[in-house]
């Protein structure tokens, strides 16, 4: 499961309001090399959130994004890609492979494994 | 300018939209206009299309750039990550049409009041070029064919004959008047065209990745030249985001992907979208097969209950899906049967048992399946992004007019029908979304959804599609009532491939 997949994801668990950001139990985390894509990044920056995207890239041992979210400018100029390349492997070419996403309100586990979240809820959360 | 467009003569309904879809990718703007060939019925392969450049056209039915391809998987992947772009599916050719008659004499005062302007670029000393003759129906012989290449000594070909790799393809291609011209609507008069081959469809992409040899599959996979067409019609191409929500094996992404989009899926069973039939065949190992990028994520989750974050928004560029129509696949939703008739309350699982539990889930109509996918899609898709999926139809209904699902965030663009049996087709819509999604527009969609559930045959409803298309068919049916039996529409290959 990559960064990005995280960030969009909440806690869905009827009544809980404060779903989101999800934390992260990581057990294994791996790096896997994405092309890069600049158009695409600058299209997911917009809809990210970037604090909890810093937090969560820290727990997979991640530090090198800036705490604060860059401008929006400086995402769409040509000029330094350096900044477009430190959010291209935060969100795209971290993985966590298994472990799990824990609800900040409930704390109820979602399961990931082999990469991929397990977000069905049980019988009595619907 | 006016273009030639000969199609390939498959799948009717899909040819069109493709064109346009690809057309609007390609940065045309509201100019595109079809006309079609005097005496010509709407199945025919001809059409003439307005298009604001030849660069569009060309996109359209792209010259492929590699003769052979070679199987081999290290040459094969690069082919496919170096060449990332859509391709028209069912565009045979793109000619520009330098004239066109109903016999040699028409044809060439034709191409003679043609403008010299667009000519004679074309036909400059420094270029190769290469005259082919091309009929519908019938045969040539070789001085058959010679003859009519001779005839055209009215033009004033300066470059050289090439026959292997001509820089300009030039087509004579005629077809006759006919009684039954190879399944298609006879022509009433012979019609010749003259025309300059603007791009050519090359079909290799098909054997490629044909679902034969797919490492993955599932009952429901979706057939690779299908999926093409879905991808086209979604626009999915480099730096764009597809989603698929009842991703199953990855068969539509697989196309996205090869047309460079960034891809997303989920599934509510885990067993097809986490385990596969094991760790080289599972939805990655499809992806791996032809060298295309990952899916950025996939997920086990429920369409119906679905866990994306509150203020999440206009994140995908398209969603393109095959639904679970309940004929060979049923959709499912969170819940028990009896859960969801209110016979037993949710029960809590025990603590210890809570990491193994596998939830129960329960029958997930049609209806409710479609609903939440279009409420997802107002949702999800950015504006003007586009909703493309497969939509069940019955066939016996006497040609009246059916109802698709609508909802106030979308517009209808096209719908393409694809006959599956004589029972049943279905249908590929594509919806783009105009308007931004709201709580008001919620509101009017939810009504919108009852009203189309009550008032909509029973079948759909109850789900009852699976019994409609397997049920037996009457005997005293077929010797009383012959007239059921004669299909209104004549009958010829297109339709039914």
């Amino acid at each position: 499961m990559r960064l990005m997949t995280h960030n969009m994801l909440s806690c869905n668990i009827k009544g809980v309001t404060n779903g989101f950001p999800l934390k992260i139990e990581a057990e294994k985390v791996i790096e896997k090399e994405v092309d890069f894509n600049p158009d695409f990044l600058r299209h997911m920056f917009a809809k990210i959130e970037w604090k909890d995207l810093v937090e969560a890239a820290r727990s997979l041992g991640y530090a090198e994004l800036p705490e604060d979210s860059p401008d929006a400018t400086v995402i769409e100029s040509a000029a330094d890609e350096s900044l477009l390349k430190k959010l291209h492997h935060a969100l795209l070419e971290l993985h966590l492979e298994e472990g799990a996403l824990v609800c900040p309100e409930t704390g109820r586990k979602f399961p990931v494994n082999k990469g991929i979240p397990n977000m069905l809820l049980h019988e009595d959360e619907a | 300018m006016w273009f030639l467009c000969v199609f390939y003569h498959r799948l009717l309904d899909f040819r069109k939209p493709e064109v346009e879809a690809l057309a609007e990718l390609f940065g045309e703007d509201e100019s595109l206009q079809w006309r079609l060939p005097e005496h010509h019925h709407n199945d025919t392969p001809f059409h003439f299309v307005h298009l604001s450049s030849e660069e569009i056209a060309q996109n359209i039915a792209k010259r492929s750039k590699y003769d052979s391809f070679s199987p081999h998987l290290s040459s094969f992947s690069l082919f496919l990550t170096r060449n990332g772009a859509s391709v028209g599916i069912l565009v045979k050719g793109m000619y520009e049409l330098w004239g066109e008659g109903t016999c040699y004499e028409e044809l060439k005062d034709s191409i003679e009041s043609f403008p010299d302007s667009r000519k004679l670029p074309f036909l400059a000393s420094d270029s190769t070029f290469r005259i082919s003759v091309e009929t519908f129906g019938k045969a040539l012989t070789f001085d058959e064919q010679r003859e009519r290449i001779n005839s055209l000594t009215y033009i004033p070909f300066d470059g050289k004959v090439n026959l292997k790799n001509p820089d300009h393809n030039f087509f004579i291609m005629e077809m006759d008047e006919s009684e039954e011209n190879n399944g298609l609507q006879p022509i009433l008069q012979r019609r010749i065209f003259f025309g300059r081959e603007a791009g050519f469809a090359d079909r290799k992409l098909l054997p490629a990745f044909q679902l034969k040899s797919r490492t993955y599959l599932g009952p429901t996979a979706m057939d690779a030249e299908m999926a093409f067409l879905m991808a086209n019609q979604a626009k999915a191409t480099s730096g764009k985001l597809v989603y698929d929500p009842f991703v199953g094996t990855g068969s539509i992404l697989v196309s996205a992907a090869r047309f460079g989009a960034m891809t997303m899926g989920a599934d509510i069973d885990i067993r097809v979208v986490r385990d596969g039939r094991g760790p080289d065949c599972n939805v990655w190992s499809n992806f791996k097969q032809y060298g295309l990028p990952m899916p950025v994520a996939l997920l086990r989750m429920d369409n119906n209950l679905p866990p994306w974050r509150s203020g999440l928004n206009e994140i995908f560029d398209a969603i393109i899906c095959d639904p679970p129509y309940g004929v060979r696949a049923g959709g499912r939703k969170s819940g028990g049967r009896k859960i969801l008739r209110g016979t037993v309350d949710p029960y809590t699982v025990p603590e210890d048992k809570r990491t193994d539990h596998i939830p129960s889930t329960g029958a997930y109509s049609l209806v409710e399946c479609v609903h939440d996918l279009l409420h997802l899609a107002a949702r999800m898709l950015v504006m003007k992004g586009r909703l493309v999926f497969f939509f069940p139809v019955l066939r016996d209904e006497n040609g009246s007019e059916v109802k698709f699902p609508e909802h106030p965030c979308f517009k209808l663009v096209a719908v393409s029908e694809q006959i599956l049996s004589s029972r049943y087709s279905r249908v590929l819509l594509t919806m783009v979304k105009v308007e931004p999604y709201s709580e008001e527009v919620e509101e009017a969609a939810r009504l919108m959804h009852l009203e189309f559930r009550e008032n909509h045959l029973k079948w759909l409803e109850e789900g009852n599609i699976h019994s409609s298309v397997f049920k037996p068919s009457d005997p005293s049916q077929i010797h009383a009532d012959t007239k059921s039996f004669k299909d209104p529409k004549p009958k010829y290959r297109g339709k039914y491939v």
